[in-house]
């Protein structure tokens, strides 16, 4: 077990270290960000100054050093936009995305996991047909336009919830977020339903798919043989047997969700890291959009171990290494 | 067992329901503003970015100020004297404080100017505007002279984003700006709050000198975003946006519940041909291969392809009515303005005859490269000019870039037929005529952005403009430049972008040409 | 029979496909008596575990009991709806599977899967459940319950899986346990094993069993009386020591001969030529006819099950052994 965990550990290093170059190569190909952080009626005098303020005239190579090199004393460089060292502006701005990535999570699974089951429980009914269609929406519907259409019914025309933002915080067991606060539920409802209608769509799939095929194992029979409750065999039995499958999407789609919250948070004005992506894209802030891709990286990481790890959690099976008979 | 978990559930959901219906309340006296664009700190001295410039506006002043049509107007200067070609003398407004209660002096305007090309990291250009500032000489608490080295008549309107800050914070870096410790001023409201990318919060400033704001705080909503923007005005979230995006903005004329208010911005769109080079890089004839000469450099060419654009028509149908036609490169009522140009009419007929007169009957081809996303509509406009100069025989293909990679090939000199929007922020000819109209020339700075044409007389025009300190005179000459330009087809201004911000019925704005949102000029309606 | 604790009764089941109606079980009919063990004999496809499955009531669409009724005690059990139907499944009627790999759920734990058998008919306490799961484990034979009830399915082996099947049928004193075929997956030793558990707890509790296997030799060590069905028929019954001395079907005779162990060593083993039809695919008459050596023309009607008054014993041909007719 340790040493798994060292050597995906060192995987992941390997990983993020790549990333980085990556990164660092791409920004430097697609331009010149001098252009965009100074005013247009700058004299190229001032254009050339500002370039060697921030070391841009430096070739390539020698600036990648210098960046792994802060990276090593944890300094992630300045964004040439704020001047602000570009790991406390993500840093500053993550808390907001976990909160939407996780609300967006559960929804999906609350409401996902029961739909799909229950429509692959009565597999060919109107129900069954009526989901999947609903599912194969979430995935094909651009999400943008879902948010607008959130905000025009529920803001607009119903005025019963606030059409963007992030609510007010409050800080419970030292950890400051607007989860605490009704305000911040008004706030994150909408948010989070437009983010979750991707993963939901993924979790109706699978439970649908994972119940229809389970309930004709000889171990469903059986429980029913026992005179067990229908509602105990979906719920205990049934659930706990998918779970394993569900778990190792969840965990895939947190990381998705964290990294991919950008046109959800664009659209309700979230102030999360994906606008901080998209604002840093747009200006070439190459501080701020390399550290944002070794950070999301790193959650990328811990979110794919976490799940490997959960899933020995889950399956006895993978826990005793198999069990004595083979299967 | 079933309809119990059912009926649990329907009460739940309604309750939750109409929970959120008990909306928050709604404070009277703070006004909610949505805004495009966040600034980037809160150190009015380490950009210039005219997006940011109107954020600092609210919480500093500056010795002058520019009104609505950019002229500059006493500010904590009460009033100036030209004492001749390279002095100015200012006289400064007693009985002011700060924010934290010290008292303005000149004392705080040496202060800043030492401060201001000291910031790290800075893009320095208000420095490199008040480049030519030798000295700031004190003569009393309330009374300072400022020495040129050379006569140099921008200076005036670049005391206007020279915003004063009080000596007595000595040493202070940016993060204390955006971290809202060092944020002190003189202006009408104080620093509040500020979360990037969320909101800037700033409430009224009691014993502010001036004209006391109308409301008690004003909070910046982060919603770039133009669609959310507009959604949280109808939705009644925010008090006033900005940046209206121009079919939003018809269908918020339309709208009784709404107000919509425009200004001619500094902002004109021009069309650059490059008449410099005798080999340019992206016209072909109509077979595709590359044209032996520059049909650019002849001047009949570049009349004609004006001629055949209908400015009117664009603006009424690309930018639904929401737009000046301009007769030069910059907007009415800013300084240099020459009142006898009039806006080229289109004359499509005339316009063939040139081209035939000048060995192109059957046109050619051409790229034309635009920015997407840059200026509003940029794609649609260049579209639509693509559709007119075919008319003449001109086959043009629209290459458009996002700025990002737009930008850093224009400065390579790469194109021949592009599009620049120009902003003008100093409310004078003076921007536009340095940076675009003047020849490039490396020692001085000017002529940064021209890679497309070269006139010693314009030069001279300029040169000659920039140094008269006097205002009349100088205007005169700038006057002369614009006919120049437009005479020689220099550039082919295309339309003015006018400002566009809407608010609650309730509320009026008084935009001005900078594009700056002011919470100053929002006022309940009568 | 009025003192039989399970009376099937003509059942006739099938699946609904888009050539109408199959029949896979057909016009069955057997009873049990309290304490009573009978077998179930037949090839897979026979119809003897989804008789079994039709008394469970686990049927699911697109199969469907199209005919018939199944007594247990005063009550047709067709005639109840699903909750009622649930409340018998572990109480009064139990059922043991064939595999005892798949038979537990793999991510439960065993006490989970014990007690929700008891828990899921009466409302007791889970530290009572527990005692009572462990004490049926001990009754079939497990040393130290406890911590076989901590323990996950795939930790223990099939014998022992299948001891806690059968714990499992025995939790709540059912009247009768079906078991099919549940020593298939198992070897020889711990088979015989099984079968010693079930012969002690049906003699000490007088539980009635219907056993059902392919395996003539294993019914034979434990039925009282047995049943032999063939393409979804009973086509002989009796008790089991005369049927498996003297059978009088065709079928049974030729089962019998084909069973290793019962014929001479080093003689090839015999075998009955053809193969049970399918399905849809049942010759008129006797079913048997095509694979009969002693067929003849009145074998082209169906033969009825037909016994001698007073006698247990029934016989579905027109030329039964032992009678007028064939020898053997």
């Amino acid at each position: 077990m340790i040493f798994a965990i060292t050597r995906r550990s060192f995987q992941a290093l390997i990983t993020l270290l790549i990333l980085s170059l990556l990164a660092f190569t791409a920004v430097y190909a697609i331009g010149d960000p001098i252009l965009l952080l100074i005013d247009a009626q700058a004299s190229s005098l001032e254009q050339e100054a500002l370039r060697t303020r921030l070391g841009l005239d430096q070739p390539m190579p020698v600036q990648y050093l210098y960046f792994l090199q802060n990276l090593m004393s944890g300094d992630f460089g300045r964004s040439f936009v704020s001047g602000e060292p570009a790991l406390r502006l993500i840093l500053e701005r993550l808390p907001a995305t976990l909160e939407l990535a996780f609300v967006a999570l559960l929804i999906a699974t609350v409401v996902g996991v029961p739909l799909g089951m229950i429509a692959g429980l009565n597999a060919g009914s109107r129900f069954d047909r009526v989901v999947s269609v609903f599912s194969v929406l979430g995935f094909s519907v651009p999400s943008f336009w879902i948010g607008i259409i959130l905000i025009l019914v529920f803001s607009v025309q119903l005025g019963v919830l606030p059409s963007f933002g992030r609510g007010d915080t409050a800080t419970l067991f030292g950890i400051a977020s607007s989860l605490w606060t009704f305000d911040g539920w008004r706030h994150i409802l909408l948010p989070a339903t437009n983010l979750a209608l991707f993963p939901m769509a993924l979790l109706i799939r699978l439970a649908r798919a994972g119940a229809s095929e389970a309930v004709r194992l000889d171990f469903i029979k059986f429980a029913r043989a026992k005179g067990v409750t229908t509602r105990r065999i979906i719920f205990v039995h049934l659930l706990k047997y998918i779970s394993i499958s569900l778990v190792t999407i969840l965990g895939m789609q947190l990381g998705l969700l964290i990294a991919f919250a950008i046109v959800t948070e664009s659209v309700f004005s979230w102030p999360g890291t994906g606008k901080l992506i998209i604002d840093a894209m747009n200006s070439l802030d190459r501080p701020v959009i390399v550290a944002y891709l070794l950070i999301v990286g790193c959650i990328f990481v811990i979110a794919n171990t976490v799940t490997d790890l959960l899933y020995i959690v889950l399956d006895p099976r993978i826990r005793s290494g198999g069990g004595n008979d083979p299967r | 067992m079933k309809g119990s978990i059912a009926a649990g559930l329907k009460l739940a959901i309604s309750g939750v329901l109409f929970s959120l219906l008990l909306t928050a309340g709604v404070n009277a006296e703070a006004l909610r503003i949505g805004s495009a664009v966040e600034p980037k700190s809160m150190d009015p001295q380490l950009t210039a970015l005219g997006s940011d410039l109107g954020y600092y506006r609210h919480v500093y002043n500056a010795l002058v100020e520019a009104d609505e049509s950019l002229r500059p107007q006493p500010g904590l200067a009460e009033s100036w004297t030209v004492i001749d070609d390279t002095t100015y003398e200012f006289k400064l407004r007693e009985g002011v404080r700060f924010h934290d209660g010290s008292a303005f002096d000149a004392e705080d305007v040496l202060y800043s100017f030492e401060r201001l090309p000291t910031v790290p990291d800075g893009d320095g250009l208000t420095a490199a505007k008040l480049k030519s500032v030798s000295e700031i000489e004190v003569i009393d608490p309330h009374l300072i002279r400022i020495h040129t080295s050379t006569p140099d008549s921008g200076v005036l309107r670049a005391l206007g984003q020279f915003f004063i800050l009080p000596k007595e914070l000595g040493e202070v870096a940016t993060e204390d700006f955006n971290s809202g410790d060092a944020v002190i001023g003189t202006g009408p409201f104080k620093f509040d709050e500020w979360r990037r990318g969320d909101f800037l919060r700033f409430s009224r400033n009691p014993d502010y000198w001036g004209e006391a704001p109308q409301f008690d705080d004003v909070e910046f909503k982060m919603l770039s975003n133009s669609a959310s923007r507009v959604a949280a005005l109808r939705a009644g979230d925010v008090d006033l946006i900005d940046y209206v995006p121009p079919l939003d903005a018809l269908r918020i004329k339309q709208d009784s519940d709404l107000n919509l208010f425009t200004i001619p911005a500094g902002r004109t769109i021009l069309l650059l041909l490059d008449a410099k080079r005798d080999m340019t890089p992206h016209v072909f004839d109509k077979a595709g291969n590359p044209l032996k000469e520059n049909p650019f450099k002849d001047k009949r060419v570049r009349e004609a392809i004006s001629k055949s654009i209908d400015r009117n028509l664009i603006v009424d149908k690309v930018m639904d009515g929401l737009a000046a036609p301009a007769s030069q490169p910059m907007p009415v009522g800013f300084g240099g303005y020459a009142d006898d140009l009039k806006v080229p009419e289109s004359d499509v007929e005339a316009a063939r005859a040139l081209m035939a007169e000048a060995g192109y009957p059957e046109g050619f081809k051409m790229t034309l490269n635009c920015t997407s996303g840059r200026y509003i509509n940029d794609t649609e406009v260049c579209q639509a000019i693509a559709q007119m100069v075919s008319r003449i025989g001109i086959e043009a293909n629209v290459d458009a870039l996002p700025p990002s990679a737009y930008f850093p090939e224009y400065k390579n000199a790469a194109f021949s037929a592009y599009i620049l929007g120009w902003g003008n922020s100093s409310g004078d000819a003076s921007s536009i005529l340095t940076s675009v109209g003047h020849s490039a020339d490396k020692t001085s700075g000017r002529g940064s952005w021209n890679h497309h044409y070269e006139s010693a007389e314009l030069d001279a025009l300029i040169e000659q403009g920039l140094g008269t300190v006097d205002d009349e005179k100088r205007e005169a000459l700038y006057a002369d430049a614009m006919r120049k330009i437009m005479e020689d087809v220099a550039m082919i201004p295309l339309h003015a972008q006018l400002v566009l911000v809407a608010t609650q019925k309730n509320l009026e704005y008084r935009p001005t040409a900078n594009e700056w949102t002011l919470a100053q000029n929002v006022s309940l309606a009568e | 029979m009025s003192d039989s604790i399970l009376a099937v009764e003509s059942l006739t089941m099938g699946f609904d496909s888009k050539d109408g109606f199959v029949e896979i079980v057909r016009d069955v009919s057997f009873s049990v008596r309290p304490g009573e063990i009978l077998g179930i004999v037949g090839e897979s496809g026979s119809g003897k575990s989804l008789s079994a499955y039709s008394i469970m009531g686990l049927i699911d669409p697109p199969g469907r009991i199209s005919a018939g009724k199944i007594w247990v005690g005063e009550t047709n059990l067709l005639d109840l709806d699903e909750e009622s139907m649930r409340e018998l499944r572990g109480t009064r009627i139990a059922m043991i599977f064939q595999d005892p790999m798949m038979t537990l759920n793999p991510v439960l734990r065993i006490d989970t899967q014990m007690i929700e058998a008891v828990q899921s008919h009466f409302n007791i306490t889970r530290r009572d459940a527990i005692a009572r799961s462990a004490a049926a484990l001990e009754r079939v034979g497990i040393s130290d319950p406890y911590s076989r009830l901590r323990s996950y399915p795939h930790e223990l082996s099939g014998g022992m899986r299948q001891r806690i099947a059968i714990a499992i049928a025995v939790l709540n004193s059912a009247d009768v346990i079906i078991a099919d075929e549940p020593t298939t997956a198992l070897d020889v030793t711990i088979q015989s094993q099984i079968l010693y558990e079930v012969q002690r707890l049906c003699a000490e509790r007088g539980t009635s069993a219907v056993w059902i296997s392919h395996d003539l030799g294993v019914v034979s060590s434990l039925a009282d009386r047995v049943c032999v069905m063939y393409a979804g028929q009973i086509v002989e019954q009796g008790p089991t020591e005369d049927v498996i001395a003297s059978p009088r079907h065709p079928y049974t005779a030729g089962l019998l001969a084909s069973t290793p162990g019962r014929g001479t060593p080093k003689k090839p083993l015999s075998q009955i030529r053809g193969s049970m039809p399918t399905p849809g695919s049942i010759p008129s008459g006797c079913a048997f006819r095509e694979r009969c050596d002693f067929a003849q023309e009145r074998c082209l009607d169906a033969p009825e099950l037909r016994g001698a008054t007073g006698e247990d014993r029934f016989v579905r041909c027109h030329f039964p052994f032992g009678e007028n007719g064939a020898s053997k």
